[in-house]
């Protein structure tokens, strides 16, 4: 018989001291894996959905309010701005592109995002089925939306006003019709129902009235595409208006520089020259991993304290067990077994201790991230995925590993100088 | 196979012991007596190479137990002695086959399984295989204690005071059984005791 199966036999014979050592160990490993997977999770998340824009323009008002509003989805937009103060910006040489975005209304509690074409392909969003939006009200969704609101192809989609799901004020004359839906991409793209500008702007500036006809629309572009050459090839998209801009408003302008110069002289000429306001969503959302940061860096380290006192229960449990085995100690010797093997069962069971705990808290660990992605997704649509250890929870394995070998070492080294015949003599 | 000479053993702090010589062939019996405190156990251990003596020889078949160091000692005692205690010793974690397969060691394959079988059956320990020790009555734990002191057919079996405690029949029985086993599997055997009511089983004596 192998000393590895005594030393499992060992640990589980006395289940309760087992699950006592376990508890601790168990939790801070949990604490530690939850915390970790939320927070790289989270960071990874936005920081790659905020990687394709350097800039944000929107009305006045808080800054991380606008990048958490336009560029990631999760709080109330600051206002809206003139799509032709706007337009300008559109065009400035050191800009490579630049995105209008607009919104008010949502479905169930999902976004509806009017926006151009342009805007999925920057988060290399793809089609699972149909196709993106040509005609006013055509919709593409989300994936993540999509499968909650058990939408399909040719689904009838009736838009609420604003961005909480209420029973009334449904626009019940424009519904959209869903054209496309697009491929998971672990991105904003999975939980937005993403439709054309003129769209959004239809449902609201003609409410009651029929949706104007598109063939309307066109005459009315056909002087603005000639001057907006450019931009208009870039969407490649007939329906990119201008039409009559003062008008029309939008939520905020998203934009990629095309010139280092633009990142140092555009936010400012902004936000001093005109009345809306730049936000950098690298800066905000580095602002907002700070806050996140000190709470990790706070819960990490009780964890490992925790994982210290843990490592103490270890070995305190042990040496409890091996004052307790003393006389099967002195009977492995009689049969045959070196000091050197009694050893080697004392740090295999600390070994299996700390492995079973530590696999145990990094089972409650993810099943804590399967909870609260459930929470996160209700409530600010994001969802966290399930994933393989990763390299820090391996290191975080090694490290209990070692802590727990050498607190059973400590705890094995009565063994060194057990007297065989004493034990066995004693009562 | 069991040669003394001139041992002598002492503690810390106690006067020295010393031991009559033995002088015991292969696959004979002999009975060590003697009343409590003057040594028996100590003996025993010193025959089982688990305590050194203060001076003197001590050979088992052709090995000088005074020559091997302590990992040899070790291996030596595993290999060639079997330990019967006073108080039954078990690995409590395992179960009865479990603690017959550990002393077996590398010896538990498949003749390993044909031994083990056929002593557990004359025992009449086969239906408690499964059983954890502590489920066993105090009669099944003698036997299995017997079992584990021979299972791995041992040159030299010790019996530490294996009939007290035991009334006129059941130390009949074990003695007969210690003696059967010993025989079956050609091992030397002795018996410590200050029960002199197992006197007339042997022909071979000694008084400490």
């Amino acid at each position: 018989m192998r000393m590895i199966y005594l030393a499992f036999r060992n640990m589980i014979s006395k289940p309760l001291n087992l699950l006592l050592s376990m508890l601790l160990l168990s939790l801070s490993i949990s604490l530690v894996t939850f915390v970790l997977q939320l927070s790289d999770q989270m960071g990874g998340q936005l920081e790659k959905n905020i990687t394709p824009f350097d800039m944000v323009v929107g009305a006045k008002g808080s800054p991380l309010q606008l990048v958490l509003a336009s560029v990631l989805h999760i709080d109330n937009p600051t206002g809206n701005i003139k799509l032709a103060e706007a337009r300008p910006l559109m065009n400035h040489p050191f800009v490579e592109y630049a995105i209008p975005v607009s919104y008010g209304d949502n479905y169930k509690g999902y976004r509806i995002l009017g926006t151009t074409p342009e805007y999925v392909s920057i988060y290399e969003g793809e089609l699972a089925e149909g196709k993106l939006f040509k005609q006013p009200f055509d919709i593409v969704v989300g994936a993540a939306a999509a499968e909650k609101l058990g939408l399909q192809i040719g689904s009838e989609v009736v838009g609420s006003h604003g961005l909480i799901d209420t029973d009334f004020g449904a626009h019940d004359e424009h519904p959209y019709i869903v054209t496309g839906i697009l491929k998971r991409s672990n991105s904003v793209l999975d939980q937005l129902l993403i439709t054309s500008l003129e769209s959004v702007w239809d449902s609201h500036s003609h409410e009651g009235e029929a949706p104007k006809s598109s063939e309307e629309e066109h005459e009315h572009d056909a002087e603005h595409d000639h001057a907006h050459d450019d931009h208009d090839h870039d969407h490649g998209d007939g329906h990119d208006h201008v039409e009559e801009d003062a008008d029309r408003e939008i939520t905020s302008l998203l934009v990629r520089f095309g010139s280092p110069l633009g990142m140092v002289q555009l936010p400012r000429y902004i936000n001093e020259g005109t009345n809306m306001q730049s936000a950098l969503p690298s800066f905000e959302v580095q602002r907002l991993l700070g806050l996140l940061g000190s709470g990790v860096k706070t819960v990490n380290g009780i964890a490992l304290a925790i994982l210290l006192v843990s490592a103490l229960s270890i070995f305190i449990s042990l040496l409890k067990t091996i004052r307790e085995r003393k006389r099967e100690l002195a009977l492995l010797r009689v049969y045959g077994f070196r000091t050197g093997q009694l050893l080697y069962l004392a740090l295999m069971e600390g070994f299996f201790l700390s492995l079973l705990g530590f696999a145990v808290g990094w089972g409650l660990g993810r099943l804590g991230i399967a909870l609260f992605s459930s929470y996160t997704e209700s409530e600010y649509g994001y969802s966290l995925l399930l994933r393989p250890p990763s390299v820090q929870e391996y290191i975080l394995l090694g490290i209990t590993l070692c802590l727990s070998i050498v607190a059973a070492f400590l705890a094995a080294l009565p063994v060194f100088n057990l007297n065989v015949a004493k034990t066995l003599t004693d009562e | 196979m069991v040669q003394t000479q001139d041992l002598e053993f002492a503690y810390p702090e106690g006067a020295p012991l010393q031991f009559p010589d033995i002088q015991l062939p292969s696959n004979e019996h002999l009975l060590i007596l003697g009343p409590s405190g003057v040594g028996k156990t100590t003996l025993l251990y010193l025959l089982a190479g688990l305590l050194l003596p203060k001076s003197g020889q001590l050979r088992i078949g052709d090995t000088s137990l005074e020559s091997l160091n302590r990992k040899q000692l070790d291996q030596f005692r595993g290999k060639h002695i079997g330990l019967i205690f006073q108080k039954y010793q078990f690995i409590g974690a395992l179960n009865v086959e479990e603690n017959l397969r550990l002393r077996q060691g590398r010896k538990a394959g498949k003749e390993g399984k044909k031994r083990r079988m056929a002593l557990v059956n004359r025992l009449g320990l086969q239906d408690q295989l499964h059983k954890k020790v502590s489920a066993l009555s105090q009669g099944q734990q003698q036997r299995l204690a017997i079992a584990l002191g021979i299972i791995h057919m041992p040159d030299l079996v010790l019996a530490d005071e294996p009939t007290a405690n035991l009334d006129n029949d059941n130390c009949e029985k074990v003695i007969n059984l210690l003696k059967e086993e010993a025989n079956i599997s050609k091992s030397s055997l002795i018996i410590i005791t200050h029960d002199y009511r197992v006197m007339e089983h042997f022909e071979n004596r000694i008084e400490l």
